[in-house]
C-alpha cells in the first residue's frame, strides 16, 4: 500500500476531525492571549493600587534630614490645599437654598 | 245699532293694541337680556382666556426659574467631583464613596429637571422647584458637607503619615541614644509632635462623626460647620507645632551625628 496514499485515505476519512480541531486550535490562541492579557491587567492594577507604606523605608542618619524636609513641605501642601478648601466653603452662598423667591 | 258696532270695533282695536303692547313688553326685556347675555359671556370668555394665559405664563415662569435652579446646583456638583478627582491625598475607597454620593444627587436632580419641565400645572411645578431646595439643601448643607470632610480626611491621612515617622524617629533616636548621644533635645520635641499629633487626631474623628451625622433634616447646620471650622484652625496650628518640632529634631539629629562620642562618629543606622 502507498504510504502517501495511505496519509490521502487517512486525511480524507478523517477530514471533519481535523478540520474540527484546527477551528477549536484557532478559536483557542486568542482566548488564551485574552485571558493572558486581563490577567497582566489585573496584576498591573493590584500593583498600582498598592500604596507604598511610610514606615517602609527605616530612617537613618542619612535620610533623616531629607525624609523630614520632605515631611514638612507635604504638611504645607495639606495645609494650603485646607486653607484653599475651607475658603471655597466660606464662599457658598447659602442664601440660594431658600425657597422665599419662588 | 252703531253704537254696538263701535263698541266691538273698539273692541277689537283695544285687544290688538293690548296684544301689540303685549308683544312689545316681552321681546324688548328678552332682546335687551338676550344682548347683555352675549355680552356677559363674551366677558368671561376674556376673562377665562387671560387666567388661562396667565396659568401658563407662571408655570413657564417656574420652570425657567426651576430649571436655572437645577443647573447651578449641577454645576456646583461637578466642580465637586472635579476637586475629588484631583485630589492627591484621598484613597479610591473615599473618592469612590463621593463621587457616589455626589452622582446620586446629579442623578436625582437631573430627573426633577425632567419632571418640571414636564410639568401642566402651576401648583405642581411650584412643589417641584420648591424642591429643588428643600429636599437637597446643596449649598446649605451637601457641599459644606462634603468639602468639609474631604478636609477632615486629608488631615487624617497627614497625620497616619506623620505618626508612621514619629515612629521611625523614635527607632533612630533610640540608636542614636544607645551610641552615647544625648538625643534629650530631639525627645523633647518627638514627645510634643506625638502630643500634638494625638491631639488632631482626637479632633477631627469628633468632627467627622459630627459632620457625617448632618442631614437634609439637621435643625442648625451652620453651627456645627462653625465649629469644625474653628477645630480645623486648631488643627492648622497644631500642625504648626510639630513643623517646629521637626524642624528642633531636624537641627539636633545633624549635630548628633557630628558629635564625637568615643569611636564612633556617624552610623546610627
Amino acid at each position: 500500500m502507498d504510504p502517501e496514499s495511505g496519509q490521502r485515505n487517512f486525511l480524507q476519512k478523517h477530514k471533519f476531525t481535523v478540520i474540527s480541531l484546527l477551528i477549536i486550535i484557532l478559536a483557542a490562541i486568542p482566548l488564551l492571549l485574552l485571558s493572558n492579557t486581563s490577567r497582566q491587567k489585573k496584576s498591573s492594577q493590584s500593583v498600582s493600587q498598592i500604596t507604598p507604606s511610610p514606615t517602609a523605608t527605616p530612617l537613618t542618619t542619612q535620610n533623616v534630614d531629607p525624609t523630614l524636609s520632605q515631611t514638612d513641605t507635604d504638611m504645607q501642601t495639606t495645609l494650603n490645599q485646607m486653607d484653599s478648601d475651607i475658603k471655597a466653603v466660606g464662599q457658598i452662598d447659602a442664601s440660594q437654598d431658600s425657597t422665599s423667591g419662588l | 245699532m252703531k253704537r254696538k258696532h263701535m263698541t266691538k270695533k273698539t273692541k277689537i282695536i283695544i285687544i290688538f293694541s293690548l296684544l301689540i303692547l303685549g308683544v312689545f313688553t316681552v321681546v324688548q326685556p328678552v332682546s335687551q337680556v338676550s344682548a347683555l347675555n352675549g355680552n356677559t359671556l363674551g366677558r368671561l370668555q376674556e376673562k377665562a382666556s387671560d387666567a388661562a394665559e396667565k396659568a401658563s405664563n407662571q408655570l413657564t415662569k417656574i420652570q425657567q426659574r426651576g430649571d436655572a435652579m437645577i443647573t447651578v446646583r449641577l454645576t456646583s456638583l461637578q466642580n465637586l467631583l472635579t476637586r475629588i478627582q484631583n485630589d492627591k491625598k484621598l484613597s479610591a475607597d473615599e473618592k469612590t464613596a463621593f463621587q457616589s454620593d455626589i452622582n446620586t444627587t446629579i442623578a436625582s436632580l437631573t430627573a426633577l429637571k425632567t419632571k418640571l419641565d414636564a410639568d401642566t400645572d402651576a401648583t405642581t411645578a411650584l412643589a417641584d422647584a420648591k424642591s429643588i431646595v428643600t429636599s437637597y439643601r446643596i449649598y446649605m448643607i451637601f457641599e459644606p458637607k462634603i468639602r468639609l470632610t474631604i478636609i477632615i480626611d486629608n488631615l487624617q491621612s497627614a497625620t497616619t503619615t506623620i505618626s508612621g515617622l514619629i515612629t521611625k524617629i523614635q527607632t533612630l533616636l533610640d540608636t542614636l541614644k544607645s551610641q552615647g548621644k544625648d538625643v534629650t533635645t530631639s525627645q523633647n520635641a518627638l514627645n510634643d509632635a506625638t502630643t500634638q499629633v494625638n491631639a488632631i487626631n482626637t479632633i477631627l474623628a469628633t468632627d467627622k462623626s459630627l459632620v457625617n451625622g448632618i442631614t437634609i433634616n439637621t435643625a442648625n447646620p451652620q453651627s456645627i460647620f462653625v465649629q469644625v471650622r474653628k477645630d480645623l484652625a486648631t488643627v492648622r496650628a497644631d500642625v504648626a507645632k510639630i513643623r517646629s518640632d521637626f524642624a528642633t529634631i531636624r537641627g539636633n539629629v545633624k549635630l548628633l551625628i557630628n558629635v564625637k562620642t568615643g569611636a564612633a562618629t556617624t552610623s546610627a543606622q
